[in-house]
C-alpha cells in the first residue's frame, strides 16, 4: 500500500473517531439524563422514582460509572456489532439497520444510474457541440435549485393525486399476491418517483464534471491521429475519447455513492420510503436516540468505505496519484 | 485589483448574474418590507381555516386561518437571514483557516487541512440531524451548525490558491521585507482573492437555505418562526390536503420561494465564477 493511501486509511479512521465520540458526548453533554426523562415522561405515564430505585437502576445501566469506562465499553459494544436496542421498535438496533439499508441502496444505486447515463449522454454532446447548452443547461440549473423534498412533494400531487400514475408512499404494494416480475415491477413502481427525484440533485454536477472531462480529452494528439486514419465517427467518439474521458467521472462516481445514501434522508420522508433515512426521522420523532446514532454511525461507516475503495480504485488506475 | 463596482459590473454583463442578482434584490426587497409591514403578524389566526386567496387575504389562510402572505414574507426574511449569516460565517472562517494552512503549509496546514478532511468527510445531512436533535432548537444553533458544517469546502479552496499566491514575486518581496502573515492576509490575500470570496459566499448561501428549509421540514427547526420549511411541512401534514385545492394556496407560495431563492443564489455564484474565469484568461 503507498503512502497515499496510507495517509487516506489515516483519515478516515479519524473520521470514525469523530463520529463514535460525538455519539458518546453529545447525548452526555446536555442536560438531563435517561432516568430523570424516564421519571418526567416524554408522552408516557411519568413515574416517581425513590433515590434507592434510582442509584439501583443507574448502576445496572453501568450511568454511575467513570465516563472514560463508560466509552470503553460503549466502543467495545460497537466493534462486536452491537449498537444498543431500539426503545420504539424494541429490536436492537444492528438488525433495523440491516432491515433498512438495502431500501436506500435500491434508492440510491437506482438515481446515480439514472442521473449519470443521462449526464454522460448530454455531458459528451455539450463538448462536441457548445453551441446550443444553454438548453441544457437552464432546465438543469431549475431543477438544482428546487430542494428535492419541494420538488418531491409537488410531483407527489402532479403524478401521484391528481394523475394517478404513482402509488404515495412506501416501497411495496401491502397484502398484494404477485411473485417473482409482479414483485419486481411492484417495487419499481414505488421506487421510481423518489428515484426520479433524487436524480434530478445529481444530474447537473455529474454532467459538468463529464463535459470537462470530454473537452480535456478531445483534442489529445492521439484522437487527432485517429481522425487522420479515418476512422469512423462513431468508434472515436465512444472507443477513443469517451472512455479515457470516464476516469474522473467514475470517481466522482464513488463520491456521489458515498454521499447520495445521507442525502436521501428528506426524500425518503417525504415519499415514507422505508430505508435507513427514514429510520433516522423516525428516531428523532420517537426520541430514541440508540436508533438515531446507530444510523449515523451507518452512513458514516458507509461513506468511509466506498471513499476508501474509490481512492484504491483511483490509485490502481492512476499511478500518479500514489506520489502526491 | 477588484472592487466591489468592477465585480458588480462584470457581474451585470453576463445573463446569469443579472437574473440572479435581481432576484436578490426582489427577496431583500420583500424581506426588509415584512420589517415594516404585513397584512397580519404571521402566527396570528386571521381569518377562517383554509379559506382560498380573497381581497383579505391575498394568497389565502392555512388550516389554522394564519394569513398566507405574512408567513411567505416572514419566511423570507428567515431564510436571507440565515443565508447571510452563514455566508458569511463561514466564508470568513474558511478564509483565515484556508489562508493560515496555505501560508504555513509545513506544521499548521497540515494539522488545518487534516482537520478540514475529517469534516468534510462526515455525512453532512445525518450530522446536521444529530447535531440539531442534541441543541436546543434555536435559530442561532442552526445557524452555527450550519456554519460549522460549511468552512470546510471554502477552507479547502482557499488553501490551494494562497498556496500559489504566496510564491508570486509581490508576495515574497512583502515578506522578504517583514511582512507577517496578518500583513499580507490584510494587504493582499483579501484584495486577490475577493471575487472568489463572493462566489463561495453565494454558494454557501443557497446551501444554507436549503439546509435550514429541510431542517425546518423535519421539525428540527426553530418551531417559534413561520419559515418557509415549516410552511411546507405544515401544509403535507394536514389531512386531505393534497385531494382538495387548498395545496395550490399552501404548499405552492412556500415551495416556489424557496426555490427562487436557491436559483437567485446559484446563478449569482455561477456569475461570479464565469466573471472570475472570464477575468483570468483576459
Amino acid at each position: 500500500m503507498s503512502s497515499y493511501l496510507h495517509r487516506r486509511a489515516a483519515t478516515y479512521l479519524l473520521v470514525l473517531a469523530v463520529a463514535l465520540s460525538l455519539n458518546f458526548l453529545l447525548p452526555r453533554a446536555i442536560p438531563g439524563n435517561p432516568l430523570e426523562d424516564l421519571s418526567s415522561g416524554l408522552g408516557n405515564l411519568p413515574i416517581q422514582l425513590d433515590c434507592e430505585t434510582l442509584e439501583a437502576l443507574q448502576s445496572y445501566y453501568g450511568l454511575d460509572r467513570p465516563l472514560l469506562e463508560q466509552f470503553r465499553s460503549y466502543l467495545r459494544g460497537v466493534a462486536i456489532g452491537d449498537l444498543g436496542y431500539s426503545i420504539s421498535y424494541r429490536a436492537p438496533v444492528s438488525h433495523l439497520l440491516m432491515d433498512r439499508f438495502p431500501w436506500t441502496l435500491l434508492l440510491t444505486l437506482g438515481s446515480l444510474f439514472l442521473s449519470f447515463s443521462v449526464a454522460v449522454l448530454l455531458g459528451s454532446r455539450s463538448a462536441r457541440k457548445p453551441k446550443g447548452e444553454w438548453k441544457v443547461l437552464l432546465p438543469a440549473v431549475l431543477f438544482e435549485s428546487v430542494p428535492p423534498f419541494v420538488l418531491g412533494s409537488l410531483l407527489l400531487i402532479l403524478l401521484g393525486v391528481k394523475f394517478p400514475l404513482f402509488p404515495l408512499s412506501g416501497a411495496y404494494s401491502g397484502f398484494s399476491e404477485s411473485t417473482g416480475l409482479g414483485t419486481v415491477l411492484d417495487v419499481a413502481h414505488h421506487a421510481a418517483l423518489p428515484m426520479l427525484v433524487l436524480s434530478t440533485s445529481s444530474f447537473f454536477p455529474a454532467y459538468l464534471v463529464v463535459k470537462s472531462s470530454v473537452l480535456m480529452v478531445k483534442d489529445e494528439p492521439y484522437v487527432l491521429m485517429a481522425e487522420i486514419k479515418g476512422l469512423p465517427e462513431k468508434t472515436i467518439r465512444y472507443r477513443y475519447v469517451l472512455r479515457t474521458a470516464l476516469l474522473p467521472v467514475v470517481t466522482f462516481l464513488g463520491l456521489r455513492l458515498a454521499y447520495s445514501a445521507g442525502g436521501a434522508i428528506l426524500v425518503e420522508v417525504l415519499f415514507a420510503y422505508p430505508g435507513v433515512g427514514r429510520l433516522i426521522y423516525e428516531a428523532v420523532l420517537s426520541h430514541d436516540y440508540a436508533l438515531l446514532q446507530g444510523a449515523f454511525l451507518a452512513f458514516t461507516l458507509w461513506v468511509v468505505l466506498i471513499n476508501f475503495v474509490t481512492d484504491c480504485l483511483y490509485a490502481s488506475l492512476d499511478p500518479r496519484v500514489k506520489e502526491v | 485589483m477588484h472592487t466591489w463596482k468592477h465585480m458588480t459590473v462584470s457581474l451585470w454583463q453576463q445573463s446569469a448574474g443579472r437574473f440572479g442578482l435581481c432576484g436578490i434584490l426582489v427577496l431583500t426587497g420583500l424581506a426588509l418590507t415584512s420589517l415594516i409591514w404585513s397584512p397580519y403578524p404571521p402566527a396570528d389566526i386571521s381569518g377562517p381555516a383554509l379559506a382560498p386567496p380573497d381581497f383579505r387575504h391575498p394568497l389565502g389562510t392555512n388550516g389554522l386561518g394564519q394569513d398566507i402572505l405574512s408567513q411567505v414574507l416572514s419566511g423570507c426574511r428567515i431564510s436571507l437571514l440565515v443565508a447571510v449569516t452563514v455566508s458569511l460565517g463561514s466564508v470568513s472562517m474558511g478564509f483565515l483557516v484556508g489562508s493560515a494552512a496555505g501560508y504555513h503549509p509545513r506544521r499548521l496546514g497540515v494539522v488545518l487541512m487534516r482537520s478540514v478532511d475529517v469534516l468534510m468527510a462526515i455525512p453532512r445531512l445525518p450530522l446536521i440531524i444529530l447535531l440539531a436533535v442534541f441543541l436546543r432548537p434555536h435559530l442561532f444553533n442552526i445557524i452555527a451548525v450550519l456554519i460549522f458544517l460549511s468552512w470546510p469546502g471554502v477552507a479547502r479552496t482557499i488553501r490551494s490558491q494562497v498556496l500559489s499566491l504566496r510564491e508570486q514575486d509581490s508576495i515574497r518581496f512583502v515578506r522578504f521585507s517583514g511582512g507577517g502573515f496578518p500583513y499580507v492576509l490584510r494587504q493582499h490575500l483579501i484584495r486577490e482573492l475577493f471575487p472568489l470570496l463572493l462566489a463561495k459566499s453565494a454558494m454557501a448561501a443557497s446551501y444554507a437555505i436549503v439546509a435550514e428549509a429541510g431542517l425546518s421540514f423535519l421539525g428540527l427547526g426553530d418551531p417559534t418562526l413561520k419559515s418557509w420549511g415549516l410552511m411546507i411541512r405544515g401544509a403535507l401534514d394536514y389531512p386531505g390536503l393534497l385531494w382538495s385545492s387548498a395545496w395550490t394556496w399552501w404548499l405552492l407560495p412556500p415551495s416556489v420561494m424557496v426555490s427562487l431563492a436557491v436559483f437567485s443564489f446559484t446563478l449569482t455564484g455561477y456569475g461570479l465564477d464565469e466573471a472570475l474565469r472570464r477575468e483570468e484568461s483576459d
